[in-house]
């Protein structure tokens, strides 16, 4: 009987040694899920760098099980933390993403008051530009070019208003560039006409 | 004791045996390699790109993985390899068959979109240009610079590879483009009408001819053109280039239009200090244009309330200033003009002559192409 226990003792010893060789498939599979759920949330627009850092981490995980899985004698602990590490960075970015989409929104409600005001200031200096010889035709090619930009400055409140704010920004980006190239076209022809330096 | 000690020393052999047949086959690298692609196809967007292909490729590696497990499982003498490694080397061939289509793809996508952004971006270009000629910006310009924003938005989606917003930005911009060239078409269909050419040449033939009969002086201006002709005795004498109002190019109708009127007139009266330098009054509107404004407002064609307008005159001030509707001069031609023009002498303003000029020559090129 004593006999016996020993060999059970001897078995159930294998048959823990070998449980720990086994590869961490299912928490490979869930962290794999769970930054696939973050790239939904917008992770990956809203966060870039960290949800780049959490792949790259992920690799590593892979690396080291990969790596573990060629040897007879397999140790897992060292992916097993890696992954768990992962999993506590995951949550951890997954708590401060709602943050980062807050941010992102402020700043394209920033950049779109400064496109506003890139328009507004066109519009004065286009109110105030001397319409005089050789300016007319110029002054008003410029001024539809603005109505331009100013049609399509709404399209920045509607990104908005689908919490699309990677979008607003770009919009608010490329509306700003214009409003500023009408800006500086239209000082070019007052200062051609005043031969002042605005 | 004896036997529980046999069959622990059985045990150990075994434990140890297996030790010893696993260092004899190792498992085939490939494994490990498409684990590895597997990561680089995800990274590469292969869901978004290759769908089927990828999700073909994860089902296979499944499989694959499966195999190795089994074949782990077994003790080392029996561990055999070798089918695996084959069926692990044709899952990387079609990983890396499936990762170089997907970079195609984005390839392909990035060219297709730089392409249209290059047409588009030329289309963009000429009609500025056209509108720099015929003044008339308003709702062209305002669709260009709408059509330019967007083309700045696709650049930037280009860069991030967001084909498919950057596909949708496209659209907006090709149907801004393609409305300011429905603007332009607008302005100058009349340009193509070929009544209308034959109309303004006779009206411009018998304004050389009645130089010629009378031995008078005799003035042409071709709006599409820019040029104001000054013939003597039915010989040109003189050319000058001109400027015309921000509607030109249109057949004057009522007062306000901004438009310059197209007719045979005369020299009413001159003026030798106008506001506008020296000026010469011809008589807009004649029996033709109230005529045409007549019909126009019973077709309702123009307000209700609208006059027909007058005080349309050839004056100096600069032919780069935007006019009401008269025709502008720079000083030291309006001088010439002035100089050989009496109260009496022919007016003839027309669209065109001929179809042999640039600007007719963009819109048949346009027409074409739209």
């Amino acid at each position: 009987m004593k006999g016996f226990t020993k060999n059970l003792v001897l078995v159930l010893a294998i048959a823990v040694v070998l449980a720990g060789c086994k590869a961490p498939t299912q928490l490979v599979d869930t962290t794999k899920a769970a930054i696939e759920e973050l790239k939904t949330a917008g992770a990956d627009k809203y966060a870039v760098d960290e949800f780049k850092g959490l792949n790259d981490k992920l690799t590593a995980a892979l690396d080291e099980v990969a790596a573990q899985d060629k040897k007879f004698f397999k140790k897992f602990g060292t992916a097993k933390e890696m992954l768990a590490n992962l999993g506590t960075e995951i949550a951890a970015v997954k708590a401060a993403l709602p943050a980062k989409i807050e941010a992102a929104k402020n700043e394209a409600i920033k950049l779109q008051g400064e496109t506003k005001a890139a328009i507004d200031e066109a519009k004065a200096l286009l109110a105030k530009a001397p319409v005089g010889k050789g300016t007319k035709k110029d002054i008003d090619a410029m001024k539809a070019d603005l109505d331009g930009a100013d049609a399509a400055f709404a399209e920045i409140q509607t990104a908005l208003d689908a919490k699309d704010y990677i979008v607003a920004k770009d919009k608010a980006n490329s509306i700003k560039a214009k409003a500023d190239e009408v800006a500086a076209q239209v000082k070019a022809a007052i200062e051609k006409v005043t031969g002042k330096k605005l | 004791m004896k036997r529980g000690k046999a069959c622990g020393g059985i045990l150990l052999l075994g434990f140890f045996l297996s030790i010893l047949a696993c260092k004899t086959a190792p498992v085939p690298p490939e494994a490990e390699q498409a684990e590895r692609l597997e990561e680089a196809l995800w990274r590469a967007g292969a869901s978004v790109y290759a769908e089927q292909g990828y999700e073909r490729f994860k089902a296979e590696l499944k499989i694959q993985r499966a195999k190795l497990a089994q074949e782990k499982a077994k003790f080392g003498w029996f561990r055999q390899y070798a089918s695996l490694q084959k069926d692990f080397l044709a899952l990387l061939q079609k990983g890396n068959d499936l990762l170089a289509q997907i970079e195609g793809v984005k390839g392909s996508k990035v060219q297709f979109y730089s392409d249209q952004m290059a047409g588009l971006s030329a289309r963009v270009d000429r009609l500025k240009q056209m509108t720099n000629f015929f003044n008339e910006n308003g709702p062209v310009r305002k669709n260009l610079s709408m059509a330019e924003i967007k083309l700045s938005e696709t650049e930037t989606l280009l860069r991030k590879e967001e084909f498919s917003s950057a596909g949708g930005t496209l659209t907006v911009a090709e149907t801004c483009v393609r409305e300011a060239e429905r603007n332009v078409a607008d302005i100058l269909s009349r340009y193509l009408d070929k009544r209308e050419l034959e109309k303004w040449r006779t009206w411009a033939d018998e304004t050389a001819a009645e130089s010629r009969a009378k031995g008078t002086v005799a003035i042409l201006v071709n709006k599409l053109e820019r040029k104001l002709t000054v013939y003597h005795k039915g010989g040109v004498i003189a050319r000058f280039d001109i400027g015309l109002g921000r509607f030109g190019l249109s057949d004057k109708l009522f007062s306000g239009d901004e438009a310059t009127p197209e007719g045979k007139y005369r020299v009413t009266r001159k003026y030798p200090n106008s506001a506008f330098y020296k000026a010469l009054l011809i008589n807009y509107p004649n029996e033709e244009d109230r005529r045409t404004f007549a019909l126009a407002k019973k077709n309702g064609r123009i307000p209700a309330r609208a006059g027909i307008g007058g005080y349309i005159e050839i004056h100096g001030g600069g032919k780069d200033n935007l006019t009401a509707g008269c025709v502008g001069l720079e000083n030291k031609d309006m001088d010439e003009v002035y100089k050989w023009a009496e109260v009496g002498t022919a007016v003839t303003i027309v669209g065109a002559v001929s179809i042999e000029n640039t600007i007719l020559a963009e819109i048949i090129k346009f027409e074409k192409n739209g």
